[in-house]
């Protein structure tokens, strides 16, 4: 399987201290693992032991939650893909502006697939809590948030 | 005597006015100062006081010749693909849009600033009762980029919370206004 890779040479931002470096660093190396390779088992062996808070009403609370989320998704879309286009980090907090798909044919064809913005705080060099907003960008997908959307899977809000 | 009923008359009459004011004259106010972070630098908290400035006039004010005057110069190149490009355009849409949405307001929840870039994630509601409810309306995460003073351009994702708007996000959600792309 041919896994997007984000590079974070190529998202850096000049003034960034070290520290922010880390933290963005921390952020793509989760979802890379996460979004791109679906190394489920890493990810049950490296994060979950920590906190995880979830705002994304759809996903369950925890690291098993959002794994469990992202392993089902990707047993009917395989290629499914995390492309993450810019970073911001402020202190604790680490912004990705992504775009993801769900077929390989659509890769970099932004009139398809997710238009997503992700927020997680990192502390101590672990991601203890997550925020995002997610727009569906074609018309199946649209109508796939239409029917699905309004599922509310944890007690934490979306804010 | 008639002194007093005239004042018991004026309270009555003043508590029946005030009820009656609609219900739009409460606006939300954005507070900076909640939301202000240790790690921001000087030129950090200027970009967020300047969006502070721009959103509070644009979508919970509704102080369009506001913004017309003071940011119309900026280039303001637009990434949401469901509006026009400016921000003339913009302030085109949201004109028309609180004419059917008068009480639509923009609650701010965080604020997160990375050199010329600032972040607002925020709980948008296009009716009163639905303000602090997080089952309507919409879930957005904003970013804008600041060069010299003027906002240059803008990214988003929008996600509708309640069915209605999901069904009108299904519907109206695939319209293209401009040229310049999501990401």
């Amino acid at each position: 399987m041919e896994t997007i890779r984000n590079e974070i040479e190529s998202l850096v931002k000049d003034h960034w201290s070290s520290d922010q470096k880390k933290k963005a660093e921390t952020v793509l190396l989760f979802v890379q693992i996460l979004m791109n390779d679906h190394n489920f088992e890493l990810i049950e062996q490296q994060y979950s032991n920590s906190t995880y808070i979830q705002h994304n009403r759809s996903m369950k609370d925890g690291i098993s939650g959002v794994l469990n989320s992202v392993r089902d998704l990707t047993k009917r879309f395989p290629d499914f893909a995390y492309e993450v286009k810019s970073i911001f980090v402020d202190g604790e907090y680490v912004t990705l502006h992504s775009h993801a798909t769900l077929n390989k044919k659509h890769r970099g064809n932004e009139r398809k697939g997710l238009n997503i913005m992700d927020t997680w705080r990192v502390k101590g060099g672990k991601l203890t809590e997550h925020w995002d907003a997610v727009q569906p960008l074609d018309g199946f997908m649209r109508m796939y948030y239409w029917i699905t959307g309004g599922a509310v899977q944890n007690t934490n809000g979306i804010f | 005597m008639w002194k007093y009923i005239m004042v018991l008359f004026l309270i009555i009459n003043c508590s029946a006015v005030s009820a009656e004011i609609p219900a739009r004259s409460d606006k939300i106010i954005i507070i900076l100062e909640s939301f202000q972070k240790e790690s921001w630098s000087e030129k950090e908290l200027e970009n967020v006081k300047l969006i502070t400035d721009f959103v509070q006039n644009l979508m919970n004010y509704h102080n369009f010749d506001y913004v017309l005057e003071k940011y119309n110069d900026d280039s303001y190149i637009q990434h949401n693909r469901n509006l026009p490009d400016g921000i003339d355009g913009l302030v085109g849409f949201l004109q028309e849009f609180v004419q059917d949405y008068p009480d639509y307001t923009y609650e701010v929840k965080h604020i997160y600033a990375d050199g010329d870039y600032v972040t607002f994630h925020s709980h948008a509601t296009l009716k009163e009762k639905d303000r602090g409810n997080d089952r309507k309306g919409m879930n957005i995460i904003d970013t804008w980029r600041i060069e010299n003073g003027k906002i240059v351009e803008h990214w988003d994702s929008i996600q509708a919370l309640d069915t209605l708007l999901r069904f009108n996000f299904w519907m109206t959600g695939g319209k293209i206004r401009n040229k310049n792309g999501v990401f």
